[in-house]
């Protein structure tokens, strides 16, 4: 036995193969849905000119507890807010009820497509000059074709495989598209459905938000009149003024000559 | 006239419980007069609070109105709130 000897053979192999990928991609989306239901005191066609400025000078009061939005003023209350609208002079009344809604949608696309290729491979086969170990040349030449073809059968593979990887790389996005819109349109179905459903079950919650709601209002309402009402009382000389207050009334007592 | 103002409001409720403007006797007028200027008297109170306030004359010896009686709006407008239906009342001495 000497050292072994190598055979090489070059192996080439039109291939013109179909390959075939499916391309699939998922959309989720979330958002949080809220269904409102709302009533409106109309407070200028019943409150005074006086109290419903001094109620607006109270409410603009950073230690009024009511926080500026744009139009008004709003107050958080369990299961909704009461806004005052200091263009309408209205104060609203909101139920809200919300939770978040999830919806995923796939979209999946077949790519197809074709290779057309010329592919050369080199195979390799040893052997022993005395045919050692049933190693002759020519069984090298045989080990050296098989080498070749299984070499083009895997260069055939790849092929195929970066053919189609490259095809779904440029759909990707396209399909990545498709499903997100069918997730948005999932979603809008869903948030118009749930925001109604929840609007509906925050009418029956709207008493108890609006018992909630004045009862802070009346907070508001309170210091309104007691502002406005001593200010008349200083304008027109009052004495004897006494001003009482506990968590649940407010009394007034001046005199002064009409 | 010398005047007492009372005033009550419960925050509670969202009611004014009293508001009471009561003639304190220490002038005598002629009834026209002392009627005038007491009637003013309670609207001008009453408008501080109130958009359209009916004025009540209470007699020395009556009973307040009865609450409900007091706050039925006199436009018809729905009031869920009947704090801002109480009337000013006038006492009459």
């Amino acid at each position: 036995m000497c050292n072994p000897r190598r055979i090489r053979i070059s192996a080439t192999r039109r291939i013109r193969e179909a390959w075939e990928r499916e391309v699939s991609r998922v959309c989720e989306l979330s958002e949080i849905v809220a269904g409102e239901a709302r009533v409106r005191d109309a407070m200028a066609a019943t409150v005074g000119r006086p109290a419903l400025r001094a109620l607006e000078r109270f409410l603009a009061d950073d230690c009024s507890g009511w926080e500026t939005v744009e139009g008004g003023y709003r107050r958080n209350v369990e299961g909704g807010y009461a806004r005052y609208c200091t263009d309408t002079h209205e104060l609203e009344i909101v139920a809200v009820l919300q939770e978040e809604v999830r919806v995923a949608a796939e979209h999946r696309e077949v790519l197809t497509g074709e290779i057309d290729a010329e592919l050369e491979a080199e195979g390799e086969g040893r052997y022993y000059s005395d045919g050692w170990g049933g190693r002759t040349k020519e069984r090298a030449e045989v080990e050296a074709q098989e080498d070749g073809q299984r070499r083009l059968d895997e260069a055939a593979a790849k092929s195929q495989r970066e053919a189609a990887e490259k095809a779904e790389e440029g759909a990707a996005d396209a399909v990545e598209a498709q499903a997100r819109r069918q997730a948005e349109e999932k979603l809008e179905a869903t948030r118009q459905r749930r925001r109604e459903e929840l609007a509906e079950q925050a009418r029956q919650h709207l008493e108890a938000v609006g018992t909630r709601a004045r009862q802070v209002f009346n907070q508001a309402l309170s210091q309104a009149y007691r502002d406005a009402i001593l200010a008349y009382a200083r304008a027109h000389g009052a004495d004897n003024i006494q001003c009482t207050e506990d968590d649940n009334v407010v009394e007034l007592e001046f005199s002064f000559t009409a | 006239m010398d005047l007492k103002v009372r005033f009550r409001f419960n925050k509670a409720t969202g009611e004014v419980e009293l508001f009471d403007i009561e003639d304190e006797g220490g002038q005598r007028l002629p009834d026209a007069e002392h009627n005038r200027i007491h009637d003013r008297a309670a609207a001008d109170l009453g408008n501080v609070i109130e958009r359209d306030p009916r004025v009540s004359v209470l007699l020395p010896g009556a009973s307040a109105p009865a609450p409900q009686a007091e706050t039925e709006p006199e436009t018809g407008e729905t009031s869920a709130d009947s704090r801002l239906a109480r009337d000013a009342q006038r006492r009459e001495q």
